[in-house]
């Protein structure tokens, strides 16, 4: 017996009439071609409709995007007002316009970091400062640091930092660095611009209050910074207010 | 090859239904089950009547549509795998020698379940469906040769001792 008699033997003892099957084929087929037809047919009467609904709905999402923005964009004026958008334009071109007191001094020995505070942090007041490492570049080393005051704030509050030894600028790099641009660097893969000082408002110190000394404080405000490659280190801080100024070294 | 006009289902349906009788034994010779066998003709007819368009040489359609009922074949198991667990026969069968070739038959069928799908569907198509290389090609899918291959290798492992050229009669 071959092969192809066996397989014939072997599926014919298991395969069964088809009973009608092909009539039930043909039947299901021409059944669904029915459907199809109307199914097409209906589709073509809702297909204008539809087209209409898909117009008004780019419409009603547009003008979705459009009204969202302005009011994302007002919410973040009236909560996050920049300094540049401040009514107190004129405070703040008053304290950009104080000279600055910084110290000079003949080399980077004789700087001495302070005055120190009662929270084992630098500044006399009102603003206290402490801060940590960050980010190093080609350009020069950033600290991630903390400006923070438990006294009433008014107006606002200019910083400027410069090398006491060699009068190199230190700038501010991301959230409240403000004034000229003087340079760039890419911080983090992001491209950064470098500016030249840092302005504070009560209106945008941060929502969270945090140490130190392990307890809260009134207005607390996180910066960045940059020391350029070029600096000793020895850091003179300008924090001018209105009605006060603070100055202290950072070495 | 009559022509088909895709919008004309008493066309496709009178080419149809002389392929419904060896879809129907592919089916069943692939899944052992003659209701699932009737569904997968079922399906594989819609699937055939709605890709028809697809179809540009008329003259492959007997290929073309048992190649769906063979795709189909292999979903169904898919879906159904649970039931196939135990579809095989007990390893040693005790049955009297009247019936020797009835064990035989089942014997065969076994081996032929334990094939993979690709290896099962070109040993039925060439001997079931007593179909050339030529065609079983189109229905899979590949070149002749590489039909020929696999039915060669398919006859290997169904029949390791047996002569090719005598498997082949």
């Amino acid at each position: 017996m071959s092969l192809r008699r066996d397989v014939h033997s072997a599926f014919d003892q298991i395969t069964p009439s088809m009973g009608g099957l092909p009539e039930r084929v043909v039947q299901t087929v021409l059944s669904e071609g029915a459907t199809r037809r109307r199914r097409e047919k209906m589709l073509f009467r809702i297909r204008a409709p539809l087209s209409l609904v898909a117009v008004l709905l780019l419409i009603v999402l547009v003008a979705a995007v459009f009204v969202g923005g302005r009011i994302v964009q007002d919410w973040n004026a009236l909560h996050k007002s920049s300094p540049a958008g401040q009514s107190n334009q004129s405070q703040l071109a008053e304290l950009e316009a104080r000279p600055l007191q910084l110290p000079v001094l003949k080399a980077a020995t004789e700087c001495n970091t302070g005055p120190w505070n009662s929270d084992g942090t630098v500044g006399s007041g009102p603003l206290s400062i402490y801060g940590g490492l960050g980010p190093r570049t080609s350009w020069g080393t950033y600290w991630n640091n903390v400006f923070y005051t438990d006294q009433q704030i008014a107006g606002p509050i200019v910083v400027r930092v410069r090398d006491v030894v060699n009068n190199v600028n230190v700038v501010f790099v991301g959230k409240y660095a403000a004034g000229p641009v003087v340079g760039t660097d890419t911080l983090n893969g992001t491209r950064v611009q470098q500016h030249a000082e840092l302005v504070l408002y009560a209106n945008n110190a941060a929502l969270v209050t945090v140490n130190p000394p392990s307890k809260p404080h009134a207005f607390v405000w996180g910066f960045t910074v940059g020391v350029p490659n070029d600096s000793t280190g020895s850091t003179g801080w300008q924090v001018d207010g209105m009605g006060f100024s603070e100055v202290f070294l950072s070495c | 090859m009559t022509e088909v006009h895709p919008a004309s289902e008493r066309s496709f349906t009178d080419l149809l239904a002389p392929l419904v009788q060896p879809a129907y034994r592919l089916a069943c010779a692939m899944l052992h089950d003659a209701p699932a066998a009737e569904d997968v003709v079922q399906d594989a007819s819609l699937i055939a009547w709605r890709k028809l368009s697809k179809l540009h040489d008329h003259s492959k359609l007997r290929a073309w549509f048992l190649g769906i009922v063979a795709n189909e074949c292999r979903n169904a198991k898919r879906r159904r795998w649970v039931s196939w667990v135990n579809l095989g026969l007990p390893s040693v069968l005790s049955v009297p020698s009247s019936e020797e070739n009835s064990v035989k038959r089942a014997d065969l069928r076994r081996a032929l379940l334990q094939l993979g799908h690709d290896d099962r569907l070109v040993v039925v198509l060439y001997f079931y469906l007593d179909m050339p290389v030529a065609d079983i090609a189109l229905v899979v899918g590949a070149s002749t040769d590489a039909a020929r291959a696999r039915l060669y290798r398919a006859i290997h492992r169904l029949r390791p001792g047996l002569a090719i050229e005598e498997a082949l009669r």
